[in-house]
């Protein structure tokens, strides 16, 4: 099992080299959250892939329902699928040293995006996101939290 | 009523011709008229459509942004996970069905960025070139409140109305949303299917905004449905997201803007 540690420094570097300008600060402020959440990184990644209902008096004047595929949903079950499961798809991956917190963000990224025909760069300020809370709360207590029974299959 | 992507062409290759629309010589400056601000904007604007089987779904509007095949639109107006294409209008200016049913072409686009807070993003069709006239892009700091306005798109798109509607307004007002989004406020009603078409300064017959949402008097969670359409939320105090955003994204993506 891949042993990746959270390292606030890698993350910035991974930010500005691999995320888009409009998400930078926004990406770069859950780095400084303090005793953070997963409830708190959920909330900033849905609003990132624009998940989130605004209330209040704005009429958005699109006409489409939401999805109900969330982008989100799909970045953690492939986190879910690497680090919590012993799939095959991620075999390789898995072998220790060979991941770092670039190239998991690249790896998971493209899966992603290729996933739901997105270029790179759409996803990957969530995706970041989403590691970094995995790292910040440890792996264990993540996979736990995010089993598919536990997340109601998603 | 309902429509469905028509397989021929796949890589079209379409033009938007809009030299014959210029006056000057092929600047936008010095545009007065509403119907010029039409002839000349109007054959950029698409139908935006998700495709969630074999049928077509409207979802708003986008428009045509730079030759190497870019749109944009309203982020809000997509879901990431829907496969999204578009769909050309007719000529503006000849009598067209105001209902389009069966087979049309609809052409497939990725999104390329993508900002929610802001409520922009940009789309990138697949293996087609395009000619974007011009000279299009306004500037918010320097378009007034008071300017004219004209606006485009496929208001009620979703319920069969599929012509292109050109409207008009005033800016009404520059406001932050909550979000800290600059937007102009306009002084018209914007519909649903509205979202995602261009706003544009009368003046100039340049772009500065990106159409978004209206206020809605009675909020927007709860409320009395007759069908699908939500009562007592209509307003002419309408908005578009600034025009510096999607210039943001272009930029991103290393486009020349």
């Amino acid at each position: 099992m891949c042993d990746l540690q959270f390292d606030s420094d890698e993350f910035k570097s991974v930010i500005e080299q691999l995320v888009p300008d409009h998400q930078k600060t926004k990406v770069l402020s859950a780095l400084d959250l303090q005793n953070a959440t997963e409830a708190d990184f959920n909330e900033m990644g849905t609003a990132l892939t624009g998940e989130q209902s605004v209330g209040g008096f704005i009429f958005y004047t699109s006409t489409g329902a939401r999805s109900k595929l969330s982008l989100w949903a799909a970045i953690k079950a492939e986190l879910y699928d690497l680090f919590c499961t012993a799939s095959n798809k991620y075999a390789a991956e898995r072998k220790d040293g060979v991941l770092t917190i670039k190239n998991t963000v690249t790896v998971i990224a493209t899966a992603v995006a290729a996933s739901f025909n997105l270029a790179l760069g759409v996803v990957m300020g969530a995706v970041t996101l989403a590691l970094m809370c995995l790292l910040k709360i440890g792996r264990n207590a993540w996979c736990s939290v995010n089993q598919p029974s536990a997340v109601g299959g998603s | 009523m309902r429509m469905t992507a028509c397989n021929k062409s796949p890589t079209m290759l379409f033009c938007i011709d809009s030299p014959p629309c210029y006056p000057n010589g092929g600047t936008t400056q010095g545009i007065p008229m509403l119907r010029k601000l039409a002839a000349l904007h109007a054959p950029a604007c698409v139908m935006l459509v998700k495709q969630p089987g074999n049928a077509l779904d409207p979802i708003g509007t986008a428009f045509l942004c730079h030759n190497k095949g870019y749109l944009l639109t309203s982020a809000h107006a997509i879901n990431l996970t829907d496969k999204l294409l578009i769909v050309l209008a007719p000529p503006i200016d000849q009598f067209n069905p105001s209902t389009v049913s069966g087979a049309v072409q609809a052409h497939s686009v990725t999104v390329a960025q993508y900002d929610a807070t802001n409520d922009v993003a940009l789309l990138k069709l697949a293996d087609a070139t395009v000619v974007v006239p011009p000279n299009i892009w306004g500037d918010e700091d320097k378009t007034p409140t008071g300017s004219s306005i004209g606006y485009l798109g496929f208001p009620y798109s979703h319920v069969g109305q599929h012509a292109l509607k050109v409207s008009a307004g005033v800016i009404s007002a520059k406001v932050v949303s909550s979000a800290g989004t600059k937007q102009f406020q306009f002084d018209a009603m914007v519909e649903a299917g509205n979202s995602g078409g261009p706003l544009i300064d009368v003046a100039t017959g340049q772009i500065i905004g990106i159409v978004s949402a209206r206020f809605s008097p009675v909020g927007t969670s709860g409320g009395v449905m007759i069908g699908n359409h939500p009562l007592g939320t209509e307003s002419t105090i309408s908005y578009a997201s600034t025009i510096g955003y999607g210039k943001q994204l272009m930029k991103s993506e290393g486009l020349n803007v």
